[in-house]
């Protein structure tokens, strides 16, 4: 992958103003990115979950180029990318298909031929960047109004040091039926990925959105700070598919959300397979009459790896109901912890809420926890939660390998069968790339 | 007419190790109505169980801070907790409870009634060192919920450091079952001894769970 452009290491005024004049953005965004950095410059990072001392924010570099023009078709793709989709294991077929998505390469898109299928039907399917300069006033009346730079600090810095992402608005009463897909890569050492993803589902709509990320592995760390905004007006329809494979040394500090409207649903498949230490918890915040919160969480942490995920979810309106089923497994010294909020606010009459937690360990020196808080403060409401940490059953896995199968397939088999009910979420083609992914890593931990 | 609980600071019982279908039954309806006599009221929020047995640890209408470490293996340990919130009150029910070593069993149950502008806080941590295999330590947590100005925060947490054993954790926190509510009044009771029993229901869980620990059922 050749870099055309990379700014100097470190996070400065200068940087911004640097980031935002080669994109030639609007003046509120200047200042909009300014603040930011000064509200990341004075929150400090979480004290509680993974150790995030080690992090040096001097020590990346915020905002590079890959290529200066734009291929046209598969044939102009680098062949370095094409590499990679080879490396995550995809056939020819899905490659090519693959291709007509929006690939983000060190903030840098480089392929949008579905984006022009999509247009025919009012549907705007951009980079964020474009979507900024194109869609100015749509834009600028959704970003940041989920999501607000002081959240937390990586929320900050995303918003200070933001590059690249997808822009999507599916207009009232369409429905697409075909996921949108879109893959960030991380290949550059000490790089961060400040992607920025913003959705709106108009009224009556549906999206399902895919995104998976992967990266070789490099010695120095990556850090990934996303921001991920949805937006799912009345009566719409929204899935948001993550596979997240990046390599282990990198750090993956995600803010996602959707705030979701009345009688609208707002689904989260969050699958973490790779990432030195991930911490994620998407969020619904229910703000109208009759919605509807999901979040199915799949956590893989092996030697190294600390996942911290969870989700959150806030019932700020009557009739709200949510579903949270979080499955976790951990080996080899791997660490797994479920971190989740249910807030029933006093509105919130007749609100529905089950949360459930499973988690695997499958060798003494590995870890799992379980965080959950949930607050009701309202007496028409219903709030049902449940966790449990065990092994392998003896007697399954006796069983399995009685019948001819390896002591790793059998422990395999019994894991992507704890992990099925996540995994049958998804399209199928994720799914069984989830399944490899998962017997990869056992048959490495095995050796 | 049941229109409280009495009230129990947090204490400690050391069964025997074992008990007589009828003992059990006897200990079972003590529990809500008066005070066992061997009983030792807990003066410390830290409690080190170093011998083996057979312990009970209860509190009712008492709000209830402790650690137990139970540095023992072949150690079975029941801890109860009923809160009935009225007016303003307050009540916690906060527990770290530690296993260093195999073969132990646990069971947490607490119940709240919260009425009024009642709040309840439940806050639970399950610990198991990677010494502890053969654990199995169970939280369970009901709440229920009778007007609109009162509130509960649940915060059942575990962390598990080892790779044999089994912990769960539950929490329930709902309003009177209406279905439940309309039967009963369909055989004419009234509203308030309808709702009585829909309490004695979620408090005689406890004695239940008493029989069904210690009884081996």
């Amino acid at each position: 992958m050749k870099t055309t452009f990379q700014l100097a290491k470190g996070l400065t005024e200068e940087t911004i103003r640097q980031i935002w004049q080669r994109k030639k953005e609007p003046q509120w965004m200047l200042e909009f990115r300014l603040r930011a950095f000064q509200i990341f410059q004075k929150l400090p990072l979480p004290k509680w979950g993974p150790d995030l001392s080690q992090i040096n924010f001097e020590e990346f570099s915020y905002y590079q180029e890959v290529t200066e023009s734009r291929p046209r078709s598969w044939k102009d793709i680098p062949q370095e990318i094409k590499a990679t989709y080879e490396q995550l294991g995809l056939p020819e077929a899905e490659q090519r298909f693959l291709a007509g998505i929006a690939t983000q390469a060190e903030s840098q898109i480089l392929y949008e031929n579905l984006r022009r299928q999509l247009e025919k039907k009012g549907v705007i399917f951009l980079s964020i960047d474009e979507g900024l300069k194109k869609h100015p006033q749509l834009f600028r009346r959704y970003f940041a109004s989920v999501i607000s730079p002081a959240d937390n600090k990586l929320a900050a810095l995303n918003s200070a040091a933001w590059s690249g992402g997808s822009f999507i608005y599916i207009p009232p009463g369409v429905k697409i039926s075909q996921p949108i897909q879109a893959y960030f890569l991380i290949n550059i050492p000490s790089v961060g990925q400040f992607e920025r993803t913003l959705i709106i589902v108009d009224e009556g709509a549906e999206l399902n959105y895919i995104e998976g990320c992967s990266a070789p592995l490099y010695h120095q760390s990556s850090l990934h700070a996303g921001v991920v905004e949805v937006i799912v007006k009345a009566g719409a329809k929204m899935r948001y598919t993550t596979i997240q494979n990046w390599s282990k040394n990198v750090y993956n500090l995600t803010t996602q959300r959707a705030k979701v409207h009345q009688n609208a649903t707002m689904e989260w498949i969050d699958g973490n397979i790779g990432s030195r230490i991930t911490m994620k918890y998407p969020c619904c915040l229910l703000v109208g009459e009759g919605a509807k919160g999901y979040v199915l969480s799949l956590s893989f942490a092996s030697r190294g790896q600390h996942h911290d995920t969870g989700a959150k979810m806030f019932h700020l309106a009557a009739n709200t109901s949510s579903r949270v089923i979080s499955k976790s497994i951990s080996l080899e010294g791997g660490h797994s912890s479920y971190r989740g909020l249910v807030h029933i606010a006093p509105k919130a009459a007749n609100s529905k809420s089950s949360v459930s937690c499973d988690a695997l360990i499958l060798d003494p020196q590995s870890r799992s926890d379980t965080y959950p808080t949930m607050r009701i403060k309202n007496p028409k409401s219903l709030m049902r939660h449940e966790a449990t940490v065990s092994v392998l059953d003896k007697k399954k896995l006796n069983y399995l390998m009685s019948r001819g199968l390896s002591r790793t397939e059998a422990e395999g088999l019994l894991v992507t069968s704890f992990a099925a009910p996540i995994t049958q979420q998804i399209p199928l083609e994720y799914a069984s790339e989830l399944n490899k992914l998962i017997k990869l890593e056992m048959e490495a931990s095995v050796g | 007419m049941l229109v409280s609980l009495r009230t129990q600071s947090p204490t400690l019982v050391k069964l025997p190790s074992s008990l007589t279908q009828e003992q059990l039954e006897k200990w079972a309806s003590t529990l809500l109505t008066s005070p066992f006599p061997s009983a030792l009221p807990l003066s410390s929020s830290q409690l080190t169980l170093d011998k083996p047995g057979r312990y009970l640890i209860y509190a009712l209408n008492s709000s209830c801070e402790l650690e137990i470490e139970i540095k023992v293996p072949q150690t079975e340990v029941l801890v109860l907790a009923a809160y009935w919130g009225k007016g303003e009150e307050r009540y916690s029910f906060h527990l770290e409870e530690g296993f260093h070593y195999p073969s132990c069993r646990s069971l947490v149950r607490a119940v709240s009634i919260l009425e009024g502008a009642a709040k309840f806080s439940y806050q639970t941590t399950i610990q198991a060192k990677s010494k502890a295999t053969n654990i199995s330590a169970q939280q369970e947590n009901y709440n229920l919920i009778l007007s609109p100005k009162a509130e509960v925060e649940t915060q059942p947490f575990l962390e598990i450091n080892n790779g044999q054993l089994s912990c769960s954790h539950s929490s329930i926190t709902a309003s009177l079952d209406e279905e439940k509510l309309n039967f009963l009044l369909s055989r004419s009771l009234t509203p308030p001894q309808a709702k009585e029993l829909l309490i004695k229901e979620i408090l005689y869980t406890l004695e239940g769970r008493f029989k069904e620990f210690f009884g081996g059922e």
